[in-house]
């Protein structure tokens, strides 16, 4: 039986697009070559356009950003769903982690009604701490529950699987803190430093992330800390004047750090590229490639954005992790965040160190002096954040969490070979447990 | 692939900067290819497709905007994009040098021959119906298969066929000129 005419061009079509001589494909529909002969030639020509001229790389860029201008402009609010649905995301994203990949595929259906089994079981256990999450989400740093929002936090950013998602979530969470303190110094309470810190720690996160960002991605992801910043900074200016005289000091400073940040920012809408260099310098050579989990495959020994509280940003970007070697410590940050991220060395203490091909990514918990070949607590501690990696170059063995920290003195955390390695100002200080290891 | 589309669109809806950036990246360049084979230029091209992307962030702004299907509903708007773009330009008497040919050659003579080519493949394609239009340059310049073209144009996916049909004797009746020029 002679198919349709219809079905027959089409598939003489397919043919002819996956690059098949028209001579060859005739030959194959003898009974209906006729038709064939008369049409294929046509569509030869419209499958033999040259190639298409491309906008160049900064119209591409320019394009993309105005795009995102447009959708802060047009979409300003609901950047973020309320803490339930967040909860429910949580859960949702974290679930999966739980099973293997090929398992989920070959059994999908049993693995969803898994999924949903233990989605119904976490949301009954989670039923009671439910209340407390939600009244949580709406505390402030002198609420008993606070805490608990606090490990929620950390718990979102732990769970941000990709660069760009880091960066939004510590923007925001950089907000939030603003929100905080201006709520107290509303009702005549004083922002404490842990506050002041938290929100250092959140926009330095940030910038140092999107400086590291691919460059399609980084000029959206800067506008984003940027409208923040004059969001922020706008709404501090009104509380200032409205509050007493008790907080206005760390308002003062937080407007600062605003400022501050919001310089770093336009500097980099700017020139990307200067700020791409601030966070890609003294990569060596040598260094392997990078597991995909990394802010920016390929990277390198990254800098640390530097937001001083006191004073303004005359130098934004300190080259080198910890060139003082007067850091903080480092507390075993993940790659955008507090948490841990990706798989992790088995066992604490025995991360492998650099050099170790088989240095399994994320932040481990590697208690680095336990090891061999470590630096002494004392060396460039600061240098070396967490996480590297994989292999590194320097053979500085299962590296500790060292310090990290600003030259102002406030702890920012160390830094990767690949990515912005900081320290949670939430989960304390002077403990060198963080990294994996691999410094 | 679909689901994870729309999965996107549905964060993006909630006005989640990233899930938008990620649309953004994942059918900016399609549609950018699949506009500039049926306009004149680049910077047309250009324009059209952000208009696209605008139509978009308008679509969600009002809350109006697609539930699914993403991909379906940009290309949708793309092709009425550039329904428009040639119904403002119908009282314009001139016919752009396609630039994909400019570039393709530099002798003069095989120019002009690809120039006129050019306005004619771009001259039959406007004398097909609508829905011919759309079909094939969904299929030959953005490079969809028949399911795509049908969930855009909603039809079946035997009407894609038919249309197709139709479309190209339409342009084998208009472009049997072009055909022995840019043949050979």
């Amino acid at each position: 039986m002679t198919p349709h005419f219809d079905d027959t061009l089409d598939m003489a079509l397919e043919r002819q697009l996956h690059g098949e001589p028209t001579a060859v494909i005739l030959q194959d529909y003898s009974e209906q070559a006729e038709g064939l002969t008369r049409l294929l030639p046509v569509t030869a020509v419209l499958t033999t356009l040259p190639p298409i001229s491309e906008p160049d790389l900064a119209a591409q860029q320019a394009d993309r950003a105005a795009f995102l201008a447009e959708a802060n402009q047009l979409l300003p609010t609901a950047v973020s769903p309320g803490p339930l649905a967040r909860l429910n995301d949580w859960i949702v994203a974290a679930l999966p982690r739980f099973g293997h990949q090929n398992i989920r595929q070959k059994e999908s259906n049993t693995m969803s009604s898994l999924i949903l089994k233990a989605a119904v079981a976490l949301t009954i256990i989670l039923g009671a701490a439910g209340g407390t999450a939600v009244s949580a989400a709406a505390s402030l740093p002198d609420s008993p529950v606070y805490p608990v929002k606090i490990a929620l936090e950390d718990a979102r950013l732990a769970l941000a699987n990709d660069p760009e998602t880091a960066v939004a979530l510590h923007t925001d969470l950089a907000a939030e803190r603003l929100r905080e303190m201006e709520q107290l110094a509303l009702a005549d309470h004083v922002p404490d430093d842990a506050s002041l810190n938290r929100l250092q720690y959140h926009l330095e996160t940030a910038l140092d992330l999107a400086g590291q960002l691919p460059e399609q991605s980084m000029a959206g992801a800067l506008l984003q800390i940027q409208e923040m910043v004059q969001t922020r900074t706008r709404t501090m200016a009104q509380v200032q004047a409205q509050a007493p005289e008790a907080p206005q000091g760390a308002l003062t400073q937080a407007r600062t750090m605003l400022q501050n940040a919001g310089e770093v920012v336009a500097a980099g809408l700017q020139d990307p590229q200067t700020l791409r260099w601030r966070h890609t310098t003294n990569r060596p050579d040598a260094a392997p490639p990078q597991p995909e989990m990394t802010p920016q495959p390929g990277g390198v020994v990254s800098p640390t954005v530097t937001i001083s509280t006191t004073q303004p940003l005359t130098a934004p970007v300190r080259l080198g992790p910890c060139a003082t070697g007067d850091c903080g410590t480092s507390q075993g940050a993940g790659p955008y965040g507090p948490g841990r991220h990706g798989p992790q060395p088995e066992e604490p203490g025995v991360g492998p160190g650099p050099g170790e091909p088989a240095a399994t990514p994320g932040s481990g918990n590697g208690q680095g002096p336990t090891g061999s070949n470590n630096p002494s607590p004392g060396e460039c501690q600061g240098c070396a954040s967490g996480n590297q990696y994989g292999p590194q170059p320097d053979d500085a063995g299962n590296g500790s969490g060292m310090p990290g920290g600003s030259d102002s003195g406030m702890p920012i955390g160390g830094q990767s070979q690949n990515g912005a390695q900081y320290q949670n100002p939430n989960s304390g200080s002077n403990t060198s447990s963080g990294s994996g290891g691999n410094h | 692939m679909a689901n994870d589309y729309d999965a996107l669109l549905q964060q993006a809806k909630r006005g989640n900067r990233q899930a938008l950036a990620a649309i953004y990246d994942a059918f900016q360049p399609p549609l950018y290819r699949y506009v500039y084979r049926q306009v004149d230029s680049q910077e047309t091209a250009r324009d059209l497709t952000a208009e696209v992307f605008h139509r978009f962030l308008q679509s969600l702004q009002k809350g109006n905007g697609p539930d699914q299907y993403l991909q379906a509903w940009l290309y949708r708007v793309a092709h009425n994009t550039i329904v428009d773009y040639y119904r403002r330009q119908q009282h314009r008497h001139h016919l752009p040098l396609l630039e994909q040919f400019v570039a393709a050659d530099d002798d003069p003579v095989h120019l002009a021959e690809l120039h006129i080519a050019a306005d004619r493949v771009r001259r039959s394609m406007r004398q097909l119906t609508p829905d011919q239009q759309q079909v094939i340059a969904l299929k030959f310049f953005a490079g969809l298969s028949n399911q795509e073209i049908a969930r855009i144009i909603a039809k079946p996916i035997g009407a894609v066929k038919a249309l197709q049909h139709r479309a190209i004797a339409a342009l084998q009746r208009q472009l049997l000129p072009v055909e022995e020029e840019v043949t050979l």
